[in-house]
């Protein structure tokens, strides 16, 4: 199968200041691939990179076989995404922006209303009515955004912490959808800090650390099949270990607390 | 109370506006600011408000100027608040200040020496100042009880805008809100004339008038800077029974503002009134453009401009308390009209195009489209709208106006309304690039435009107000008239530059896309 995303060298500069540091990463069609690290670690700007929204400063990404840069408008229709940020807006109603979502992306009038409707349904959002999305909350603004990224079936899905403030029956069935999306061979590409969710759900993990730079990656199945994962001759149980180890994450202590 | 946390929100909310300095569009406007401040204050206080008081004294008359310059700086400091947004913004909501360890006194206490510690209340009060100032100089008054009886009007004044933003603000949220502030706007801007041709006219009416105006905050403070022996307490009390009712207005708009608007609505309704109107930009466009064409029709601030706008343009054209009187005189006011007419209703949105989108924004380089489709469907919605504010008028203009139909004025009335609409809007495509700023959707009131859009807008109507009287004054109607051709080349022209500076915005818009999410972001 096609890599869904491959990435070569990619650099992203902001003045003096380097935030993606040479990172090269091929992430393999129709896997759940969590894409890890500390904050501030440069995630949210590589997805930036890889869903158009900022310019690289230097590296090439191809995305579903083809280079992005070439032909950005064809495979943003194939694209869904879901930004840390959430990109709502506000003064728009729940059926109205995902209306406005679906129809950007083609759907003709007919199917957009009737995937509004059973999105609303499935997210509980249908009494949501004449409530502006600015007037949700956190979780509720979540699922809007979710329902958007997926509205129009993409090939590949981008998802940004897609599980913060979503209570835990919204957060089964989104991961219920996810496992239906890969078992179509189709991507998911997703970010978290809550590395036992990416233990359960993902096959694929990348570690980075500041700034941008990939540390590990690989095939975390072992965790589930052998109860470890060996790196630089080491055992660790948790991905959480691994990623502690990688990225040289420590426990501060606080004497007055 | 806890005045040392209430001083250091104070403290805090200038250090917000120092920060705000820190952009380099911050750093603009703080220097035309200051330089403005500077230069204004000097020439005011000394010839709007020494040498007006000097004057006064030496006619013998001092009390009856001191009425008419309190009188004209109270009515314009409410006016160009409340107009203008500046000095009612709030800094601090009552809510933000409830993560702090102070009651609803120390709330209330916060919020309002927050705004009336604004700095254009402060300009303000220079004024008065400097006016007592005079006056003492003169021996015509008490400095002290001046400065006392100066500082209790600035309070009224304040509180008097707080009570109409928040009127106003609350009435553009309720169902038929909206007719109603159409109907105080079109008294507001009607009044005047028919007050003053009254006046004229029964006799009696001037002193009857003066007598009521005599229980106004001015006229007691005026009273009281320069005739403080006579009805000392009298003059005090009603400064401070004026403060207090103003209090208990606010008060009570405040807390009906507060209460919760109607529940949601159940169930999602269809209406895609927006899209079929945003069609005849072609399918492509859409969806883009119906989105943006409910972001204005949604606006509370879009709202209220756009209904005050003909009435406003009505006030400019056919008020003659500053001008000459006359038909032919209306058509040269109202070219100037015209030229803003398109633009008035919704240049507080077509200047900051995406300031209004929040985190929404990142979302447009994410959708399928050529980024410089967005920036198209944006300002197509804006010229879409002000196009019709072009049409009605000229539709009223023809139906009422005092003017005998001319087929040359007609077309110059036209060309100026087309010209004026895609020159405002070309200008408006590039403070939205250039200098965009995060802006707050769901307020009516509070100047949040940047100081390019500022310039733009506010310039540009006094340019317009200006110019065209001072046309009327040098060359006169007739000759105005003889040269009508020359509005439809520049009308041409201004449609030129439109479709430049659309093209061009369009590659700009792509390649300062970081840059603009940056801004829109509150990253420097």
């Amino acid at each position: 199968m096609t890599p869904a995303i491959e990435v070569a060298n990619l650099t992203k500069k902001y003045g003096e200041t380097v935030a993606v540091e040479n990172l090269s990463l091929t992430v393999p069609g129709g896997t759940m691939f969590g894409f890890l690290g500390p904050n501030g670690s440069g995630k949210s700007t590589t997805i930036g990179c890889l869903t158009g929204l900022l310019d690289p400063t230097a590296g090439e990404i191809r995305i579903l076989g083809e280079p992005f840069h070439d032909s950005a408008v064809a495979l943003k229709r194939r694209m869904g995404v879901m930004p840390e940020s959430l990109g709502l807006f506000d003064a728009l109603y729940a059926h109205e922006f995902l209306f406005f979502q679906a129809r950007m992306f083609g759907l003709d009038e007919e199917t957009a209303r009737r995937r509004v409707s059973e999105l609303l349904d499935a997210m509980e959002l249908g009494g949501t009515g004449k409530k502006r999305l600015s007037e949700f909350s956190a979780g509720m603004r979540k699922r809007v955004a979710f329902a958007a990224a997926v509205i129009h079936g993409p090939d590949l899905l981008f998802l940004d912490e897609p599980f913060e403030s979503i209570d835990p029956a919204g957060v089964a069935s989104i991961k219920q959808w996810l496992h239906k999306i890969t078992a179509q061979g189709r991507t998911v590409f997703l970010t978290t800090h809550v590395l036992e969710t990416v233990e359960r759900l993902c096959s694929q993990v990348a570690i980075i650390t500041k700034p941008g730079k990939l540390v590990w990656q690989g095939d975390i199945s072992a965790l589930d099949r052998d109860g470890t994962i060996s790196h630089d001759g080491k055992e660790f149980r948790t991905l959480e270990q691994l990623f502690l180890h990688l990225t040289g994450e420590r426990y501060a202590q606080l004497e007055w607390l | 109370m806890n005045v040392p946390l209430i001083l250091r929100l104070v403290g805090l909310r200038y250090k917000l506006l120092w920060a705000q300095t820190r952009t380099r569009n911050g750093r603009i406007a703080l220097f035309f600011t200051g330089y403005a401040f500077a230069v204004l204050i000097l020439i005011l206080m000394t010839a709007g408000g020494i040498g007006a008081a000097i004057l006064a004294v030496r006619q013998g008359k001092a009390e009856f100027v001191a009425q008419a310059v309190l009188g004209g700086l109270f009515l314009n400091a409410l006016l160009g608040s409340v107009v203008t947004g500046f000095g009612i913004n709030t800094a601090f909501t009552d809510q933000a200040l409830r993560r702090y360890a102070i009651g609803a006194r120390d709330r209330l206490a916060a919020r309002h020496l927050t705004g009336i510690l604004e700095p254009v209340w402060i300009f303000v009060l220079g004024l008065d100042l400097g006016f007592c100032t005079g006056l003492y100089a003169m021996g015509a008054g008490s400095f002290w009880l001046g400065a006392v009886a100066v500082v209790l009007l600035l309070i009224a004044d304040y509180l008097l805008a707080r009570v109409f933003a928040t009127l106003i603000e609350w009435l553009s949220h309720v169902k038929g809100g909206t007719a109603i502030l159409f109907l105080m706007l079109m008294g507001v801007c009607l009044l005047p004339s028919i007050l003053i041709s009254r006046l004229e006219k029964a006799h009696g009416a001037k002193e009857a008038m003066l007598a009521m105006l005599q229980y106004t905050p001015p006229f007691a403070a005026a009273a009281l800077m320069t005739n403080p022996g006579a009805g000392l307490i009298h003059q005090f009390g009603l400064l401070g029974a004026w403060i207090a009712i103003l209090l208990v207005a606010l008060a009570a708009i405040e807390k009906q503002a507060a209460k919760p608007r109607s529940a949601a609505a159940a169930v999602a309704t269809w209406d895609n009134r927006y899209e079929r109107i945003a069609s005849i930009f072609g399918p492509g466009m859409a969806p883009l453009v119906g989105r943006t064409l409910r972001y204005y029709v949604r606006s509370n601030k879009v709202r209220f401009n756009y209904i005050a706008a003909i009435p406003l343009l009505a006030f400019l054209t056919f008020n003659h308390a500053n001008g000459q009187a006359g038909p032919e005189h209306y058509f040269v006011r109202g070219l100037g009209a015209f030229v803003i007419a398109g633009f008035l209703g919704t240049a507080v949105m077509a200047t900051n195009q995406f300031g209004f989108d929040a985190s929404g924004f990142r979302r447009y380089f994410l959708l399928p489209v050529p980024a410089g489709a967005i920036l198209r469907a944006s300002s197509y919605t804006a010229l879409s709208m002000g196009g019709t504010l072009v049409a009605a008028a000229l539709v009223l203009w023809l139906l009422f106006a005092p003017v005998p139909l001319d087929a040359r004025m007609d077309c110059m009335l036209l060309a100026c309304g087309v010209g004026g609409l895609c020159l405002f809007n070309a200008l408006a495509i590039w403070t939205s690039l250039l200098a965009p700023r995060p802006t707050n959707f769901e307020t009516t009131f509070g100047n949040q435009l940047s100081l390019s859009a500022n310039v733009l807008l506010i310039g540009g109507v006094l340019l317009c107000v200006f110019g065209t009287m001072a046309l009327d004054k040098a060359a006169g109607p007739a000759a105005v008239l003889n040269y009508w051709w020359v509005s439809i080349p520049a009308a041409a022209l201004a449609i030129v530059f439109y479709l430049y500076s659309l093209r061009l915005g369009a590659s700009l818009f792509v390649s300062r896309r970081e840059r603009l999410l940056n801004a829109l972001e509150g990253r420097n």
